[in-house]
């Protein structure tokens, strides 16, 4: 990292506001129901393309923030591209292996997180999995993809500005340069995530349950009791009012139902926040540690060793890819969790919270085989969702759009062999 | 996926109830899933359960 911080404030500072910023993320992400997974799998089972929208706006939004933090001289260009890191093979196979594991276990690193902090059994086996599946690729895979990382085997040698869209396209790092590429990057992002919401929305509205049509009380009220053969009357308990995933238009009434957490953040509110916790990251940590969204994939990766210290087993001793840093709490680590610190904190509030075991058994079975896949997905892609996908968006490099597409193929894998299975 | 298998094999004007206490399924997976088909919907909560009806059309 740079000789000079980019600003005068310690150490004291930035680990808190990457505190705050993990608190933010597991709180709107559970308030949103934001899921990575989920926004790319309802592509392809029910057709939305309102969440995945959100998260091209959510990239596009990323690349024009930070792009034009450092286009106009706020952060150093150095403290964008730094943590770029190299692109190859691996990118394209440990985020398709990603996609399939993560879509299996029911949850992308960051819905693991919210969703195990929220009682979800199934994410606690999520999450274990991907421990024992960080150790199996540090041991079985790490030294092979490293060998081809050092000598260039279908794999770039070098990351950093190497990687950088600005320095590959002008070869230059200069603020003009920047925001052009950011421009260039952001723009198409943002507006085909606005298109393919509004064409999911123009679906629904010629579907007859569009953005103005009613949807508590009035469209059910006549044939659903008369047809629930179950016998429980609707209207018995309280109506959601509003779903997230809804486009329509936000009124006051929703505004105080989600102050008041009576109701889901709206999917692209919820896009707003995360894309904020990112840029308090991303200044407040230029110049001091990795400032980006880590998340899970290392950090949540690395918690096997802090539960094996106690017993006097250390794998940053002598176990490959634990060998390469420290296990320290460092800012990424103190984010994470605070990440669970906020989801567990918003779903107990909201009266989300409960200890859910699923009626199936092999749900957990599932999860944990699906963890172990995402655990060695992530980091043979050397990332998540968050640390690789969105973070490399904001760093304005072109593995984030490998792993876009890897993932995608990967999502519908799984939904080929659930569609089986079910 | 067993609600939209179910749905499909659902007449026309009947009502499918689906009791779930997972939150996202009933705020974001069946209302995309109902969305997507036309099919009008209704989620409440109820304790620890929430309940959605989807109208088959």
């Amino acid at each position: 990292m740079l000789e000079h911080f980019v600003f005068s404030y310690g150490f004291v500072f930035v680990y808190a506001v990457f505190g705050i910023a993990g608190f933010i993320v597991g709180w709107v992400a559970q308030r949103g129901n934001y899921c990575f997974v989920n926004a790319m799998s309802a592509i392809f089972t029910t057709k939305s393309y309102d969440r995945f929208g959100a998260l091209l706006i959510l990239f596009g939004t990323s690349a024009l923030a930070t792009g034009g933090l450092v286009a106009f001289g706020f952060i150093p260009a150095v403290d964008q591209y730094y943590d770029n890191y190299f692109s190859g093979w691996y990118i394209i196979v440990g985020a398709l292996i990603f996609g399939f594991g993560a879509t299996m276990a029911g949850g992308c690193n960051l819905s693991m997180l919210y969703r195990a902090a929220s009682g979800y059994v199934q994410n606690w086996l999520e999450l274990f999995g991907m421990m024992l599946g960080t150790l199996i690729f540090a041991i079985a895979i790490w030294p092979t993809q490293s060998f081809t990382m050092t000598n260039g085997i279908l794999s770039t040698k070098e990351g950093a500005y190497i990687e950088y869209l600005p320095y590959d396209i002008f070869h230059s790092v200069a603020g003009w340069s920047v925001g052009i590429t950011a421009l260039a990057v952001g723009v198409p992002l943002v507006a085909i995530g606005l298109y393919l919401q509004a064409k999911t929305r123009r679906k629904w509205a010629s579907l007859g349950i569009g953005a103005s049509a009613p949807i508590v009380g009035t469209t059910m009220a006549t044939p659903a009791p008369a047809l629930n053969s179950g016998g429980l009357p609707i209207g018995g308990g309280i109506p959601m009012i509003k779903p997230s995933s809804f486009l329509g238009r936000i009124r006051t009434t929703d505004i105080k139902n989600m102050i008041l957490l009576r109701m889901p953040y709206s999917v692209n509110l919820s896009t707003a926040l995360l894309a904020i916790a990112l840029l308090m990251v991303f200044v407040s940590g230029a110049g001091y540690t990795f400032n980006y969204l880590v998340i899970t994939s290392s950090d949540g990766g690395r918690f096997l060793e802090y539960i094996l210290m106690p017993f006097g087993v250390n794998l940053a001793l002598g176990t490959p890819w634990y060998n390469n840093a420290l296990a320290i709490v460092d800012p990424s680590v103190l984010m994470v969790i605070m990440l669970i610190v906020g989801a567990f904190t918003a779903s107990t509030l909201s009266g989300d919270f409960k200890i859910r075991v699923p009626h199936e058994r092999k749900r957990l079975v599932i999860g944990f085989l699906g963890g172990i896949l995402v655990g060695i997905g992530v980091r043979v892609a050397l990332g998540c969702n968050i640390g690789m996908m969105w973070t490399n968006f904001a760093q304005l490099g072109y593995d984030g759009i490998l792993f876009l597409v890897s993932m995608l193929g990967g999502v519908w894998l799984a939904i080929k062999v659930q569609q089986h299975l079910v | 996926m067993t609600v939209a298998k179910r749905l499909k094999n659902l007449e026309p004007g009947k009502v499918i109830e689906v009791l779930t206490d997972h939150q996202p399924a009933a705020d974001v997976t069946l209302p995309a899933l109902a969305n997507g088909l036309g099919y009008q919907f209704y989620a409440e909560r109820s304790g620890d359960l929430y309940r959605v009806y989807i109208t088959k059309q």
